[in-house]
């Protein structure tokens, strides 16, 4: 059952480098939530009930409930139905996507060869959920879309924590909503700011501050 | 006694300035909270290490931080006085920043007290929601842009360095948890590979808040967009702040046996921001901005040191210190020359000496400090930095290290001097300052002065100290 959860996780990122639509995208955030919320209840026995609890709570409230709403609220204040022109066309994307995927396991199968503790398939699959990420990041030119890597690279961290089994602190999760926060709070004040101030919310109008060398 | 107080005191204030509603109430805590401070690491220096529920600790290993941190407190103070009155701020924004600022310096202060490498990342994830408000403080386009990027490019940073975290911790699995003492103390047990796997992710992760090459670029924007008073701050404590967790993991690695690869990546990002700093300072054409490519030219002559090892780290760390005073003593003369001609861009300000003299005397005084100039303790720095090189056979860094440094002086005198020397605008002349209102930058440069002529044992101690911190 996990197995299964891992690779819808997986088939979401994927399925992002296909579209440039941001109600996909949101969908995507909140199914990864309730993926990962799914794969703590499976441990469900061997938390405690805080833990359980904060985790619950993090994954469940947060991660499929309140971002995507706080996301859908933003890109329906700012009419931006879609990512229209990004750097790097769709077909390359798709292509993009699917090489780092694969890479992402080819990774994951060196690694699981030092450490034969780490489970392969979530590692692989945060792994390439994290650089896929990061090329929404560096390739997207709309800031709400790039918000939007950044939450699924909050995503990939959370599950690269359940592919290790790595027992943190509370204190450590505590931080990552902390960064949730922070997130919302100033996206949610300064996306609207944005917006207001520069009519179109993309990268491309955020030049005034460049310098030549 | 010590920690708990200066540990909860900013989190109890700001919450009845909210109801106070008092400019002066809000001034005065500011004040009492930097007095406080001051107090804490005098307290520290005379009575010795102090622990608080055990996650938090003030010793000789801190202590140079925190004496930092509570030395450009109080320079900054009247400047944020000043700044305040003549800008006319409303009574919400003057709590904002009041409010701001005391939760900016509790979270500095709680990352350099932290034990645990997990609470250090979350107090470094609070500057940035601290810090936030001040960066849009001034409410243009430029400082909304501003924050968006400092904002966005901290946070995707921070959530690189908690990757990092996440396989430290895989690699002290079942040996250490994630205080600094049981991962040096247990160093040599730690999974090699994963530790070696978590330092370039640490490195850029919490690179991104120290200012260094390649996760630098919001640093510029941040710098000039903010009032020159947190400027200060945040160039001469909070890149210093999050360096201060980046060593401590450095000497994890070090005590791990994998000195030469943590002190490869240090090199890289070192020499990375030196370049940065130099082509950018040549071509810079706003002050605060050039002051900011300052900023990273100079944490990576920090990472170089450290990296170096032997006189290079004593070099790092007396260079940490020297830009930290420096800096701030810059920004807030910065902010006054910003005050007087209206404008942050290098060609409109002509005529310093004329138009206010105190001013232009600091603004020339800081140039000599910041470009390393004799007596000021950078020239040591980055003299003992180059004598390491040579002491350690390595030439070709040195033509480079001094190459670089050439042209950062270079890009630096052309528009200091540019500034300095002419003849001022009328306008400009019009309100030059009281030579009392500029006692904080001149307190910050005497400092440097007696640092670099006689430095007192006590703080060539603390610095040794410093370096040595967290081994046995």
């Amino acid at each position: 059952m996990s197995q299964i959860l891992t690779i819808l996780f997986g088939v979401g990122i994927l399925y992002l480098s296909l579209t440039s639509r941001m109600r996909t995208y949101i969908q995507v955030i909140a199914l990864q939530g309730l993926i990962l919320f799914l794969l703590i209840a499976r441990d469900f026995g061997e938390l405690d009930w805080f833990t359980f609890f904060f985790l619950s709570f993090e994954t469940l409230a947060f991660k499929t409930l309140i971002v995507p709403a706080v996301l859908w609220r933003i890109v329906e204040r700012t009419h931006v139905a879609r990512e229209t022109d990004p750097h790097i066309p769709q077909f390359g994307s798709v292509v993009i996507g699917t090489a780092v995927f694969l890479a992402g396991f080819a990774v994951t199968d060196w690694v699981s060869r030092i450490d034969p503790s780490v489970d392969a398939l979530p590692f692989g699959i945060a792994v390439s959920t994290l650089i896929i990420a990061f090329f929404i990041i560096l390739t997207r030119k709309k800031l709400i879309t790039q918000v939007m890597g950044y939450m699924l690279m909050q995503n990939a961290v959370s599950l690269l924590m359940i592919a290790m089994a790595v027992e943190l602190p509370l204190l450590v999760n505590l931080g990552v909503l902390l960064d949730i926060f922070t997130l919302l709070f100033l996206f949610l004040l300064f996306l609207g700011k944005l917006h207001s101030a520069y009519e179109e919310t993309s990268r491309e109008r955020l030049t005034s501050l460049r310098d030549q060398p | 006694m010590m920690l708990p107080i200066l540990l909860t005191f900013p989190l109890l204030a700001a919450v009845p300035l909210f109801s106070l509603r008092s400019r002066r109430a809000e001034r005065s805590v500011l004040f009492l909270h930097a007095l406080l401070t001051v107090g804490a690491v005098l307290y520290w220096a005379f009575a010795g290490p102090e622990e608080f529920i055990g996650y938090f600790r003030a010793d000789t290993g801190n202590l140079l931080f925190l004496a930092l941190i509570a030395a450009v407190y109080l320079a900054v103070i009247p400047a944020s006085y000043r700044y305040l009155e003549r800008e006319k701020v409303s009574e919400l924004w003057h709590r904002i920043y009041v409010v701001a600022m005391l939760l900016f310096v509790f979270s500095m202060t709680g990352a350099v007290l932290a034990k645990n490498l997990g609470l250090f990342w979350v107090f470094i994830e609070a500057t940035t929601l601290a810090s936030a408000p001040f960066i849009y403080f001034e409410r243009h386009q430029s400082s909304l842009e501003a924050t968006w990027k400092y904002v966005f490019i901290c946070s995707v940073g921070i959530a690189i360095a908690f990757i990092g975290i996440l396989f430290l911790a895989l690699s002290a699995k079942g040996v250490s948890d994630l205080f600094y003492t049981d991962l040096i103390a247990n160093a040599p047990q730690l999974g090699r590979f994963w530790l070696l796997f978590s330092f370039p992710f640490l490195v850029v992760g919490l690179g991104t808040k120290a200012g260094v090459a390649p996760m630098h670029s919001w640093l510029p924007d941040a710098h000039s967009e903010a009032p020159s008073p947190v400027s200060a701050f945040l160039s001469g404590m909070l890149l210093n702040t999050a360096f201060y967790g980046l060593y401590r993991i450095f000497l994890v690695m070090e005590a791990a046996g994998l000195r030469r690869e943590a002190a490869i990546f240090f090199l890289v990002c070192g020499f990375a921001s030196l370049l940065i700093g130099a082509v950018y300072i040549s071509g810079a054409t706003n002050y605060k901005r050039l002051l900011a490519y300052s900023s990273i030219e100079n944490m990576g002559i920090i990472f170089i040191g450290v990296a170096l090892g032997g006189a290079g780290l004593f070099a790092a760390f007396l260079h940490l210190t020297a830009h930290a005073l420096t800096k701030s003593s810059l920004f807030i003369t910065a902010g006054n020359i910003a005050h007087l001609f209206g404008t942050k861009e290098i060609a409109g300000v002509r005529g310093l000496r004329e138009a206010d003299r105190p001013t232009g005397a600091l603004w020339g005084l800081g140039f000599a400090a910041i470009a390393g100039l004799p007596p000021f303790p950078i020239f040591i720095s980055e003299f003992l930095i180059a004598r390491e090189m040579v002491t350690q056979g390595r030439f070709g860094l040195l033509a480079a290290f001094l190459l670089l440094v050439t042209l950062v002086l270079y890009g630096m005198a052309r528009a200091a001097f540019g500034m300095y020397l002419g003849s001022a605008p009328a306008a400009a002349k019009a309100g030059p300052s009281r030579p009392i209102d500029r006692l904080p930058e001149a307190a910050l440069l005497t400092a440097l002065l007696i640092l670099g002529v006689a430095m007192p044992d006590a703080v060539r101690r603390i610095i040794d100290l410093a370096t040595m911190s967290l081994l046995p």
